[in-house]
């Protein structure tokens, strides 16, 4: 159902615009017609803030530290973070870097590169570092050349060869590396220090990360500036920036709170039910039931304000075909399992909606997965310990095809008494008595099918023709109304197409149910393989993980494939066109939204 | 007998390696367009690979189709292999494969345009799961034409 709501029109003097405003943002139900302009520079330097402020805040929740909150100002936090994320970029650098010198150096054991230096500078013997691969090395070198082995290490030979002078050059075939700077203990000692910083660094990361309730107060703040602002910069001022005129809506079952306000400070305003051409957001209100559905509708667009809203409509329909393409009653148990699970661990507790979501979904993969007898992958069908008269009412494959076509044709009849009932509220009962014509015209078809019904399903579907010339388009003269019912007769083709879609709910269900029964294959193989009944253990494992992975997959599009039924067919027959917009108050952002 | 085994076997093959392949490339063409949203959006994570999977599921049909024709595979050759069954397991391949194929390697392209679109900061999470699920729509017909196949050998 979508909420009625009630349009304002203020005036308010210039002057005391913004602690009007501010008392609107405390009540927190108006939805505030703005239009939409450019950034000014403030609030993109305020968007920037907000945006590294929430960088911080991600940043900080993955660290896991005490609940205690400590005395930090976010502004704090936000320039000491940002500082110590530099730092520590620029100490990874070098950590690489110093690492990748202690691999060099390494081979070449600990010495003070000083002295070696004293060496060249006082009695001009210079040292020069080679590597070549050990296989290479011949041992003959060592006569020739006034060299000197230091190391093998990893199939490389190190040496080093002295001269006197800088101008000796050799011939041999090794790779000459360049003379180490620092000797291997000065390296480690830096490495320490400053893995020893990163350290410091990170203690101080956990405890700017108890400021996390600070970060988050400051960031609402700055939203609720924003949106402050916006306002206040974007209504428009009549007679000379002298009144602030300004629109907005709320919810009429919510506005008790606020009309008291305005009487008490004698504004001027105007408050009427809104009406289909002020264009009012929306605002859903359903049962506890189809309210969990909501989150599945927004993923599409919000319905118009004269429109019925489909979420109470389309609930039970998603929830039996979620079931059809799950098609297996082990899987819905443990959809039903897991979530009564969920819901007893604490932490989960703003998910419940979520939780109970699924749960439904389950229920209705059990009592779908009934109709197949499917039953983690084994086919009930063929257990021989229930009575035979009962093993045959399970649906076989054929069946389940037809099944899931004829679970679609009621779907659209559905769709189409909606839309009936959607034109008759909109525009007069006159206009909802088009859909009916097509409900004649499918119901005659179908009645073809049956021989008890086949004498007058033609004379059915003449009816149809004949109320979708005549009412399909009830408004304009007689030709056009012949002329366009004619034209809507072509939508028939429509009709087919969109009654072969629901074929896909039998073509999941099965997929689901074969890769099921590939499982439990693959798992026997198992048996009889390893003794000490460790096959059974190796059975249990491939069962538990491969029907895991199968729901996981199965119920992606088991998800998807209904959500398509349900936005495409069950949408376009409804006749739903959509375009509203969803209702937000203007608030203070940690104040929740009442219902 | 020996042509007409050959024939189902590829058919077979054909059946459960092109719809393979083809989710193989549809998976990695949506994978890749989600690692080049996460630099300018990390926070699309999450739902971008719900949308990843979708190109996953038509190698799973052309493995469901496999495993339904594979399991009467031992009776037929033991029943002499009739060519018309080995035409008919040939069809059901062709079938399942090639448009299992294209079904998925032309859904991941929806998916990637529509990964591109949240990086940039539009929500069409929702509207990219609708239209993605069109192009799957003919891999599930040939996955019914084959089982259909399946029924009648």
């Amino acid at each position: 159902m979508i909420v009625k709501m009630t349009k304002y029109a203020f005036l308010v003097h210039d002057k005391e615009f913004e602690s009007f405003l501010r008392d609107i943002q405390e009540i927190g139900v108006l939805d505030i017609t703005q239009e939409k302009t450019a950034l000014s520079n403030e609030e993109k330097e305020l968007l920037e803030l907000r945006n590294r402020m929430n960088a911080v805040y991600k940043a900080l929740t993955l660290r896991k530290v005490e609940d205690v909150e400590n005395s930090l100002d976010a502004m704090s936090i936000l320039l000491r973070y940002e500082e110590i994320a530099k730092e520590n970029e620029l100490l990874d650098n070098q950590l690489r870097k110093l690492g990748k010198e202690l691999v060099e150096l390494q081979p070449w054991g600990d010495f003070d590169p000083t002295q070696i230096e004293e060496l060249a500078s006082l009695k001009g013997i210079s040292l020069r570092y080679f590597t070549v691969p050990s296989k290479k090395y011949q041992d003959e070198w060592e006569l020739q050349y006034p060299l000197y082995k230091v190391n093998e290490d990893m199939g490389q030979t190190y040496f080093v060869l002295v001269s006197e002078g800088s101008s000796a050059s050799f011939n041999l075939s090794a790779n000459e590396v360049r003379v180490p700077q620092k000797s291997l203990s000065k390296l480690k000692e830096s490495i320490d220090e400053l893995t020893s910083r990163k350290k410091e660094l990170t203690n101080e990361l956990d405890e700017l990360a108890k400021g996390r309730g600070a970060l988050t107060r400051y960031t609402n703040e700055l939203s609720d500036k924003l949106s402050f602002g916006s306002i206040l910069s974007r209504t428009k001022r009549e007679v000379g920036g002298s009144v602030a005129l300004m629109f907005g809506f709320a919810p009429a079952n919510a506005v008790d709170e606020l009309n008291a306000y305005l009487s008490a400070n004698s504004a001027i305003y105007i408050a009427e039910d809104a009406k289909e051409e002020d264009n009012p957001p929306i605002k859903l209100k359903n049962n506890s039931f189809a309210k969990l559905f909501e989150p599945i509708g927004e993923l599409y667009i919000p319905p118009k304000y004269s429109e019925l809203d489909l979420t109470p409509l389309f609930a039970p329909f998603f929830m039996l075909f979620f079931g059809l393409c799950m098609n297996d009653i082990g899987y819905g148990i443990v959809f039903v399992v897991a979530g009564f699970i969920l819901r007893a661990i604490p932490k989960f507790a703003s998910f419940k909606p979520y939780i109970l979501l699924v749960q439904w979904l389950g229920l209705g993969t059990i009592l779908m997965g009934f109709i197949s007898g499917s039953i983690f992958g084994t086919e009930m069908r063929e257990w021989e310990i229930l009575p035979e008269n009962i093993r045959h009412l399970f649906l076989n494959t054929n069946n389940m095809m037809i099944f899931a076509v004829l679970i679609g044709f009621v779907q659209i009849i559905f769709g189409l008494v909606v839309k009936a009932i959607n034109r008759a509220r909109q525009h007069g009962w006159v206009a909802g008595i088009g859909p009916f014509g097509w409900i004649f015209i499918l119901g005659g078809l179908a009645m073809l099918a049956l021989p008890q019904t086949k004498g007058i399903a033609l004379y059915t579907v003449y009816v149809g023709i004949g109320i979708i010339l005549f009412f399909g388009h009830p408004h304009g003269n007689i030709f056009g109304r012949l002329g366009m019912g004619l034209v809507e007769l072509y939508e028939i083709t429509g009709f087919f197409g969109d009654l072969l879609s629901y074929i896909r709910l039998f073509a999941l269900g099965i997929a689901g149910a074969i890769l099921g029964m590939v499982v439990n294959k693959i798992a026997s193989l198992a048996i009889g393989t390893l003794p000490y009944g460790l096959d059974y253990v190796i059975f249990g494992i491939i069962i538990v993980f491969g029907h895991t992975a199968n729901i996981a997959l199965s119920s992606l599009g088991s998800f998807v494939h209904p959500m398509r039924l349900t936005f495409v067919e069950f949408y376009k027959n409804s006749g739903f066109s959509g375009g509203g917009k969803f209702y937000a108050p203007f608030k203070k952002s940690n104040k929740t939204q009442e219902n | 007998m020996f042509v007409s085994v050959t024939l189902a076997y590829i058919g077979l093959a054909i059946m459960v390696g092109l719809s393979c392949v083809g989710s193989t490339i549809g998976v990695s063409v949506s994978g890749n367009a989600t690692i080049g949203g996460l630099k300018k959006n990390p926070d699309i994570f999450g739902k971008s690979m719900l949308l990843t999977a979708l190109p996953s599921t038509q190698g799973l049909y052309g493995f469901a189709a496999f495993f339904l024709v594979n399991s009467k595979m031992g009776a037929l050759i033991n029943a002499g292999m009739p060519i018309d069954k080995s035409f008919a397991i040939l069809a059901a391949g062709l079938v399942m494969g090639f448009v299992g194929y294209y079904s998925s390697t032309k859904q991941a392209k929806v998916i990637a345009n529509g990964i591109t679109e949240m990086a940039n900061g539009n929500d069409v999470f929702g509207k990219t799961m609708i239209l993605a699920v069109y192009p799957e729509l003919y891999a599930i017909i040939a996955l019914i034409a084959s089982v259909l196949i399946w029924i009648g050998l």
